[in-house]
């Protein structure tokens, strides 16, 4: 008790939830200075691994090495020659009174500015090709080299042994389990590499290289069952849909934001394929038989090939019922990409507990680690004021995400303008935060009632507290000098009729910006997939410049507390819907 | 009310002896060869929870606990169950009925007791004062403060007082109101709320200084669409509040900020990633850096202060003075915190922290004059964020912590992180107890003893720690005090030796050293009573300047140790036979 200030109990993250082709997943960190390897040990223990090393060889046993000539594809992320020269351009695009303001990059001007030179990315391939690997793709934006080769030759370019483990039945840490065509639980194999690792053989080039994905195929085994312990049988098949009608499906999602008809560069119907992106969760993971369930149910693409799950600090440490929440949360937040963007690589992040994790380790996590995703969501947030002692590091995570490409939506809220939740009684408007953040896009909710889609009553919306207006909303919506940020900058269906998802093997109705936010990562997958599989330099500003001829304006509805009456949805951008809802084939025509 | 003698027990050895002390120091053998009283005190039913105070032998506890739980968001419902205080001499009064643990405290200097109660309003909590009287706990006459909208959780949460210890700052519900308390302002003496910031104030975060001018972060918290708060951090001197005193504005849309050593300046950082100073004295402030990420200040009134830059580069420099060091970009997680060594001549932070883990890679800057090299000397890896102590030139920190964060190899080394030797493998994170020992003084009061100077002497820390450390994964509900079901053996050491196990199995939180750091006193052999959620021991006495067995007294079920004073402390025995409440005296 006898303290100066008070404890900061941090608040574990409210679920926006209302109601009721890098294919391996762990990467490598290379001499970022933080990396180190503990080579001498046996790998009993998270702690023990050498940075390279996939979590999953703990316990696992080594089996022998890889087949020589097994085909091994990687990618290659670059360092940006300067990162804080990165912030300071940034910092003048946003001064009125320097000659870079609004002055965005293109991808190539990004690359020029701040990725290696041309020179070193053709060096760096070159030297690749030389060693005997065969370079499979080249990118604008030059921060990243894919590559593949035979396992001998990866072996030998990275100073590596490749490995084949299987995993124990010992393994207590996570209870991973796969599950065969007969419903029999089978253990299974992968590649990870040994403790070893160096970048000698590129010589010259080494340096440019920051990070190496593929070296594993670990990843992609964490899709499948996870059973709860004690339990070994399937869960039942799906239930109908038809028990719950009315519902937004798949296919109704992607026909009302007009993904059907849109097209990529080589004409092909825009499905994510080829592209990565993330979401960020905590707790459970969703059950391969719930995904499964759902992809089958709607007949979406099988989604073990392109869904891979991430443990962040190992298996849940939240209480049963908050858990149970989380794991909602989290097959809802799936539902809605695989949904959207059936092709897209999904790469969902779990940390191990809420509080603590899923802001701090989760970010941090996804932004230095899976730098190849272009979007990420979360549909996690709290009240802004009270984690205002938090905003400067997440800030400048997000802005370091800008800088790789890589954009994150987050929920605005399911409570209207009463973002701490307070109920309606004192009448405070507040947003939540990070959807309140300048650097990610605030995704807000609508509502379909009598086939209109407006805004949803529920929907968070507002002005921050915190920060002031970024240049890319000056003079923009009905508050144009309000001097603060402005949230949502967009919206997707979140309330009636609610949207369809698969939980505990049935269908079940789920409402909430949790909903809108995964849905826009989809559309967002698909953006970058007709870009030509790059990120969206400076997005708020294109976002901002196609606002009024690329979205589909919501005009009508409005956010409440409960109580008394918000922000209306009107013409234009307002604060119920931001710019309003995707329009696919539109936005695809209109962003750079 | 019981008053029962328990037990009389002697000692393992009864046999004085010369200890290790060196330098003609006294012989601390025959402390515990007096026989230890243990008494309980209050009424014969499982208890817990205790609050005492440095002032006199006395205890709030909770009387027959319901264990609590957490809500679907992951909230802790308290434990909850009937307020009693009691004395070592027998008094025991009742104050109220369904009381959230720990929910209530004693004011600093002891004259007061402030509690909460069930609301007669609603279903929220009532804040409670009631003066005690000197001597013997004599009857109560409680006088309500705040007659609703205290949250069920413990006082700590939602309150602290001032360091004054004039001034109460809790935090008050509206009715309706579900997460977003008011700052609220107690004047202790008078029990009168003489401050009030509506609309969900404490959400922000406030600081008091010793001459009770309170800075805290607030908005006009707006509740006109088109009209947007602003948040700012405000001064308040609270002495002023009965005088008219209002608030002053420091600055507009801040983040963190903290007070220098000598609480005469604030620095913060705003949302645009500048730092600032600002002067609580003459009211003037100056721009210190910008592009801030995060910063900390050393324990000088200068300083030095510490703040990592957007590119993750370390930068150190005295508050009045130029930079001293820049350290290479990509240097420090955003996460990271850091700690000074001794003399503030090494700055000791961490990069690929894991918040959840509360792990992280060591680094070490060397800031002596003619050493400042700006480049960062790794030190080792997944090291516990909170474990970092210095003894006699060399530190201690707890490295390799497993995937959890709850243990690791315990180490010490050089100040530079070389020589580094292992002292215990499986050490609990944060059990690492430590104590000085005050110097024994002459029993004749007599001067030849002493240093001339007056001066206390040095005495090297004594340790405690969890070694061998366990996680009780079938514990899946939280116990009665949030602990952590974490147990393991107990280890002790006057010096970077490999500690001596003490005992086989004892938890986390159940192990204290006396103030005066002669004595460590913990619940040995113990047990997890599913029933009461709560870990049960044995309570131990081991002399920490000799080298005896533990004294054993006649008391078992212990799940707390209160704070030992005057060779004396409360202990929660819900597992003892009569259950409840011990004093126990050595």
């Amino acid at each position: 008790m006898q303290r100066q200030t008070k404890i900061r109990a941090r608040r574990a993250l409210q679920l926006s939830l209302f109601c009721s082709s890098v294919a391996a997943g762990s990467v490598a960190c290379v001499s970022l200075g933080g990396c180190s390897s503990n080579t001498e040990r046996i790998v009993t223990d998270v702690a023990q691994l050498a940075a390279q090393q996939p979590a999953r060889v703990i316990g696992a046993h080594v089996v022998g090495r890889v087949d020589r000539d097994q085909i091994i594809e990687l990618t290659l992320g670059l360092r940006l020659t300067d990162v804080s020269a990165v912030h300071r351009l940034i910092a003048r695009q946003s001064d009125r009174g320097s000659a870079d303001f609004r002055n965005f990059l293109t991808p190539t001007q990004f690359a020029a500015t701040f990725a290696p030179s041309q020179e070193e990315y053709d060096g760096l391939a070159a030297e690749l090709v030389r060693l005997g690997l065969t370079v499979t793709r080249k990118v604008d934006g030059r921060t990243t080299l894919s590559v593949k080769g035979p396992a001998s030759v990866v072996e030998t370019v990275f100073g590596t042994e490749l490995l084949e483990y299987e995993d124990s039945t010992t393994n207590t840490s996570v209870r991973r389990v796969e599950a065969g065509a007969s419903g029999d639980l089978i253990r299974s194999r992968f590649y990870a590499p040994g403790p070893g690792f160096s970048l000698d053989a590129l010589n010259k080039w080494g340096h440019l290289v920051a990070q190496v994905s593929g070296l594993d195929s670990a990843a992609p085994w964490f899709p499948h069952l996870h059973m709860p312990s004690g339990t070994s049988t399937i869960p039942p098949g799906p239930a109908s849909p038809a028990a719950l009608p009315g519902l937004a499906e798949p296919a109704d999602i992607r026909n009302i934001y007009n993904v059907n008809g849109a097209l990529g560069k080589q004409g092909q119907q825009l499905s994510g394929a080829g592209e990565t992106v993330a979401i960020l969760g905590t707790g459970t993971p969703p059950p391969a038989s719930d995904l499964k369930g759902f992809v089958d149910l709607y007949g979406l693409p099988d989604y073990t090939t392109h869904y891979t799950q991430v443990f962040v600090g190992g298996p849940n440490r939240d209480p049963a019922a908050a858990a149970l929440q989380e794991e909602f949360e989290d097959v809802l937040d799936a539902d809605m990409v695989l949904g959207t963007a059936p092709k897209a690589n999904v790469i969902h992040v779990f940390t191990a507990a809420n509080a603590g994790g899923l802001f701090d380790d989760g970010i941090s996590f996804v932004i230095n680690q899976i730098p190849q995703a272009h979007g990420v969501s979360v549909s996690f947030g709290t009240c802004e004021r009270a984690a205002a002692f938090e905003v400067l590091q997440l800030n400048t995570l997000f802005t370091q995400a800008q800088a790789q490409g890589q954009n994150w939506f987050f929920s605005s809220g399911d409570d209207g303008t009463d973002g701490c939740q307070d109920g309606s009684n004192n009448g405070v408007l507040a947003v939540d935060w990070p959807a309140s953040s300048p650097y990610v896009f605030g995704v807000g909710g609508t509502a379909i009632l009598s086939g209109v889609e407006k805004a949803w009553n529920s929907g968070g919306g507002g002005q921050s507290e915190i920060f002031p207006k970024p240049d890319y909303q000056v003079g923009i919506g009905p508050y144009p000098d309000d001097g603060a940020r402005d949230v949502p900058d967009i919206a997707a269906l979140a309330g009636d009729p609610g949207v369809a998802t698969y939980f505990q093997a049935m269908v079940q109705q789920a409402e909430g910006t949790s909903a809108a936010s995964p849905i826009w990562l989809g559309i967002w997958a698909m953006l970058a997939e007709a870009r030509g599989h790059v990120g969206l330099p400076n997005a708020h500003q294109a976002i901002y410049n196609v606002g009024p001829t690329a979205f589909r304006d919501i005009v009508g509805g409005k956010n409440t507390n409960g109580t008394t009456d918000g922000y209306i949805a009107v013409p234009g951008f307002d604060l119920a819907t931001g710019w309003g809802v995707p329009d696919l084939i539109k936005l695809v025509g209109a962003l750079p | 009310m019981n008053r029962l003698l328990l037990s009389l027990v002697a000692v393992a050895s009864l046999a004085a002896c010369n200890d290790n002390l060196g330098g003609g120091a006294y012989d601390l053998g025959p402390d515990l060869a007096l026989p230890t009283q243990v008494t309980h005190v209050g009424i014969d039913t499982p208890a817990c929870c205790i609050e005492t105070t440095f002032t006199a032998p006395r205890v709030m506890y909770i009387a027959n606990p319901t264990p609590g739980g957490s809500d679907f968001r992951g909230r802790d419902i308290a434990t909850t169950g009937q307020l009693h205080i009691a004395d070592a001499y027998g008094a025991d009064f009742v104050l109220a009925d369904g009381v959230p643990r720990n929910s209530y405290a004693f004011t600093r200097d002891g004259r007061f007791i402030y509690y909460l109660s069930k609301s007669s309003v609603d279903s929220t909590f009532a804040l409670n004062v009631a003066p005690l009287s000197i001597g013997t706990l004599g009857a109560l006459n409680p006088v309500t403060v705040i007659p609703r909208g205290l949250d069920n959780t413990p006082l700590a949460r939602q309150a602290f007082f001032s360091p004054s210890g004039r001034y109460l700052i809790i935090g008050v519900f509206e009715p309706g109101i579900q997460n977003s308390p008011d700052l609220t302002v107690v004047e202790i003496e008078s029990a009168k709320v003489v401050f009030t910031l509506p609309n969900g104030s404490f959400d922000y975060i406030e600081n008091v200084t010793s001459a009770d001018v309170m800075i805290y972060e607030n908005s006009v918290a707006s509740k006109t669409p088109g009209v947007p708060s602003v948040e700012g951090l405000y001064q308040i001197p609270l002495a002023t509040l009965g005088a008219g005193g209002t608030p002053a504005l420091i600055d507009t849309r801040t983040a963190n900020y903290t007070l220098t050593s000598d609480e005469r300046r604030v620095i913060y950082t705003k949302q645009d990633g500048t730092l600032w100073m600002f002067d609580l004295y003459d009211q003037s402030r100056l721009q210190l850096a910008s592009g801030i990420v995060t910063f900390t200040l050393g324990p000088a009134a200068d300083g030095p202060l510490v703040y990592v830059s957007t590119d993750y580069s370390v930068h150190v420099r005295y508050l009045i003075k130029p930079e001293l060091l820049a350290t290479a970009a990509g240097t420090a997680d955003p996460w990271s915190s850091f700690t000074f060594g001794p003399d503030q001549s090494t700055l000791y932070y961490f990069d690929r922290t894991s918040t959840q883990d509360s792990v992280g890679d060591l680094y070490r800057l060397d800031l002596r004059p003619g050493h400042t090299t700006g480049t960062p000397t790794f030190i080792d890896r997944r090291v516990s964020l909170s474990d970092i102590t210095f003894n006699n030139g060399r530190m201690r920190y707890i490295r390799n912590v497993n995937g959890r964060g709850d243990y690791g190899e315990l180490v010490s080394s050089d100040l530079d992180g070389s020589g580094a030797l292992t002292i215990a493998e499986g050490v609990a994170t944060s059990s690492i107890a430590a104590s000085n020992p005050v110097s024994p003084t002459d029993p004749t009061h007599g001067t030849s003893r002493g240093p001339v100077d007056m001066s206390q002497p040095i005495t090297p820390p004594v340790y405690a720690e969890i070694v061998n450390t366990i996680r009780n994964d079938s514990v899946t509900s939280p116990l009665f005090d949030d602990s952590q079901p974490v147990t393991g053996s107990l280890g002790f050491s006057r010096s970077d030796g490999a500690p001596l196990i003490i005992d086989p199995s004892v938890h986390v939180g159940s192990y204290r050293f006396s103030t005066d750091g002669y004595v460590l006193v913990y619940a040995g052999d113990t047990k997890l009573d599913t029933k009461l959620k709560a870990y049960l021991g044995t309570i131990h006495l081991f002399q920490t300047l000799i080298d005896r067995n533990p004294v054993v007294p006649v008391l078992d079920g212990v799940s707390e140790i209160g704070v030992i004073l005057d060779r004396g402390f409360f202990a929660a025995a819900p597992g003892a036979t009569p259950s409840g409440i011990y004093f126990i005296r050595y």
